[in-house]
């Protein structure tokens, strides 16, 4: 196991949400879109210049912006894990 | 009878509500807001159909989406219908929850079968309706299936006298039901008025719902029920509080930690919610193992490609505003010309049956043409929203909105205002409208702000005739990017001012779904054009046509004297001493003023003060009358003050505040003048043009 950030995931890298941003409205709309602790998260692909991230819960996809996703911890499981934070 | 419409955004609402409905339709503002529903009438039914804004949750902070909620609450109903989309029946079932949890009159429309079917995604809709204990319709409202059976079983359950459950509809885990059901309990005896079901309110009384405790605090033993909920995050903290009491008075530190365990318990009801739509759908849902990509997912390989990505952007975006400028111009022309030549007609009518010389001036340059100006906004209008609309619906907006997101972020504006923005270039009026795609209120109260800065399609016709006069030649060329780069900078500038000052938020942060894409029907996007179009035009007529009627009146009177002692001219020689400043005379100074009413009428209203025509052509007659850089000085003036009286109307309406929209205006004023008083002197510093 190893933890790190939503935004820090590599693509299409398969990892479970464990600690959520602390921003009110915003853990609003994570939690009913479907961004629970324990939901499974896929980075799909990333926007240039450090934009948005596309990524895929729940069966749906999502864009998010690299700084909101920086507060979502999440869990990489053995066996995927990757170097510090490109 | 009342049924509502609820769902996820672009799930099938308005098509469902259109399929159903007809041409019945008639909307509705939000009291207080400038969020608008639909009310239409089923065919062939006594019943009154309402499609409420989408939404994910009944919990939203949005503005919007808080009008849904809202409509749930507080208004009467008979059932409720929501939409999902079978595609994505995972997440769109937390909704199903939230307003199962409210009213036990429910019935699922199971839309986008079509799309589900097609993604390999089987769904034994039987057995989901039986471990749900509401009806699920199957439908595909995209091609009027399934609507008859949907209707039927919304009717039964509308009539139905249905005995509230008495269940949870959520089994929550034994942590939480230690909490909620003796809160629940409590407040099923807090005495009449309760006005939702208890198990709802506790619910939200736990996760420190502000507006449920207000409204429980109302009720003869609400107290009780408040403190009870409070003392259990307490407890959760480790803290012991005192239960009842009239008002509980606690200090910070306790409250603090209350907040955290609201939101704990906020994370722990949406968890339990997701887990049981797992065990709902657990053997009813199957999906077949997919080989191939999806279509969504081969589009956006492109749309949403790091570098191709942009490309096409910038190619769907110039054929959009290329049909909606370029072809809507002749027909702008066509309506122009035949008031004019309605006017004409109408004027020498009158002239037959001995009408004065003032009263044929009057029909022909204050009635038919204010309301030429009026229509002529109608082919841009049409064009420009039916363009917009198609592209919300097909869901390439949310990825367009993606692709510019960081951009946008450098002024601190949202990704979905760019198409808004971008769209200014060519009217300010529709871009105002077209700011709602974005959820906060702040974000398009800002851009609203801004987007007056934004040279329109007449502004900028009006500068190029002015430019190429003055700097003719390679030079205009270079005059005109200044001046294009001036407005950036000045919307870049006052963003970044109004962010920190008057609206100091970030930018809501942005988590947005990127919908499968859809053909959209003819019938979604013409309903709402028609519907924006009309809403613009009976809102500006009587204003436009005032203000052209009094701008006629200002130069044609006192009658039989020339221009020059009419009562514009008096106006402009009122405000010359502010024109001074500037090297602007009267008639410049007029011209700015009654550009007001309608940018397009500049050049003429320049050519009439000027006598253009009997002492030669306007540009010739500009030339004349001042240097370059006074000329330059009032392109950027021009450029950036209020732009029209219908940006304005606009504005008071997008805003839904008359207070921003004065602070609008006299910023923009505020912001042309002293810009162009800087340049000025700043020329004048430099020794240029003296
Ligand atoms: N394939 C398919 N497309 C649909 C269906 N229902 C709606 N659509 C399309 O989905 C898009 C969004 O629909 P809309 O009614 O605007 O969604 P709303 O945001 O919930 O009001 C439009 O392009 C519709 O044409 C359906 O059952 N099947
Ligand atoms: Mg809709």
């Amino acid at each position: 196991m190893q933890t790190l950030y939503l935004a820090e995931l590599r693509e299409q890298v398969s990892a479970e949400v464990s600690g959520l941003s602390a921003h009110p409205a915003f853990r609003n709309r994570m939690l009913t879109l479907g961004i629970t602790p324990g939901s499974q998260v896929v980075v799909i692909r990333r926007m240039p210049f450090g934009g948005p991230l596309e990524i895929e819960v729940r069966g749906t996809r999502l864009a998010i912006r690299q700084a909101d996703a920086a507060q979502i911890a999440v869990r990489v499981k053995n066996g995927q894990e990757q170097e510090a934070a490109p | 009878m009342r049924i509502a419409l609820v769902g996820n955004p672009n799930v099938g609402k308005t098509t469902l509500f259109n399929a159903l409905t007809g041409a019945h339709q008639e909307v509705a503002n939000w009291p207080g807001t400038t969020v608008e529903f639909v009310i239409g009438k089923v065919r062939g039914e006594d019943v009154e159909l309402v499609d409420l804004p989408g939404t994910y949750t009944l919990t939203a902070y949005a503005r919007d989406e808080q009008v849904t909620r809202q409509f749930l609450l507080h208004e009467p109903y008979d059932a409720v219908i929501v939409v999902v989309n079978a595609a994505s029946l995972e997440r769109n079932l937390f909704l199903v929850l939230e307003v199962m949890e409210l009213t036990p009159k429910v019935v699922v429309a199971l839309n986008m079968m079509d799309v589900a079917h097609e993604l390999g995604i089987s769904i034994d809709v039987g057995a989901l309706a039986g471990r749900l204990q509401i009806p699920v319709v199957p439908t595909v409202a995209s091609k009027w299936q399934g609507l008859a059976e949907l209707v039927a079983q919304t009717m039964r359950v509308a009539r139905e006298e249905v005995v509230p459950l008495h269940h949870w509809p959520v089994p929550y885990p034994e942590q939480l039901r230690r909490w909620l059901e003796p809160l629940a309990a409590e407040l099923a005896g807090a005495g009449a008025g309760l006005r939702h079901r208890p198990e709802w309110m506790a619910l939200r009384l736990l996760q420190g719902d502000d507006e449920v405790i207000r409204a429980v605090r109302v009720l003869p033993q609400g107290h009780t029920a408040v403190g009870l909920a409070l003392s259990c995050c307490a407890q959760h903290a480790g803290f012991q509080v005192e239960v009842g009491g009239p008002a509980v008075a606690l200090d910070a530190r306790v409250l603090e930690s209350i907040r955290t365990q609201q939101a704990e318990l906020e994370v722990a009801i949406a968890d339990a919610k997701y887990q049981h739509i797992a065990a709902l759908l657990e053997g009813c849902v199957r999906r077949l193992l997919r080989r191939t990509k999806t279509f969504t997912e081969r589009m956006d390989q492109v749309c949403l490609h790091r570098f191709w990505g942009y490309p096409l952007m910038a190619a769907v975006f110039f054929v959009a505003f290329w049909v909606s400028f370029v072809a809507s111009a002749p027909l702008s022309d066509d309506v122009g010309n035949l008031m004019g030549w309605l006017g004409q007609a109408a004027a020498v009518g009158l002239g037959h049956l001995g009408a004065p010389h003032w009263l044929q001036d009057l029909v022909v340059d204050g009635v038919f043409a204010g309301v030429g100006a009026v229509l002529s906004f109608v082919p841009y209008m049409a064009i420009f929203f039916a363009i917009y609309q198609i592209l919300q619906d097909s869901g390439y907006m949310a990825r367009a909105s993606v692709l510019v997101d960081r951009l946008m972020q450098l002024i601190g504006l949202h990704g979905k205002g760019f198409f808004a923005l971008v769209s200014a270039y060519g009217c300010n009026v529709p871009a105002m409208a077209a700011t709602r795609v974005m959820e906060n209120h702040r974000d398009r109260l800002m851009a609203n702000l801004v987007i007056p800065f934004i040279p329109c399609n007449a502004r900028l016709g009006v500068m190029a005739v002015m430019t190429a006069a003055f700097f003719p030649g390679t030079r205009g060329a270079f005059v005109m990017m200044a001046l294009t780069l001036i407005s950036l900078g000045v919307v870049a500038g006052a963003a970044t001012v109004y962010r920190k000052t008057v609206l100091p938020t970030d930018p809501a942060p942005l988590l947005i779904e990127l919908p499968n894409y859809h053909v959209p029907s003819l019938r979604n996007i013409a309903f709402p054009t028609w519907h924006r179009v009309w809403m613009f035009i009976s809102r500006i007529w009587v204003f436009l046509l005032w203000a052209t009627i009094l701008t006629w009146a200002l130069t044609y009177f006192p009658a039989g004297q020339p221009v020059s002692h009419s009562l514009a001219a008096r106006i402009g020689h009122l405000l010359e001493p502010v024109g001074q400043w500037y090297g602007f005379d009267w008639r410049l100074m007029i011209a700015i003023v009654f550009g007001f009413v309608a940018k397009e009428t500049t050049l003429s209203t320049l050519g009439v003060l000027y006598g253009a025509g009997t002492n030669g052509s306007l540009t010739h007659l500009l030339t004349q009358s001042m240097t370059p850089l006074v000329a330059f000085t009032y392109l950027v003036v021009y450029m950036l003050y209020v732009p029209c009286l219908s940006t304005v109307i606009q504005m008071r309406r997008e805003s839904g505040s008359a207070k921003w929209t004065a602070v609008g205006i006299a910023v923009n004023v505020a912001v042309a003048f002293g810009l162009g008083l800087l340049l000025e002197r700043l020329a004048w510093l430099f020794g240029i043009g003296a």
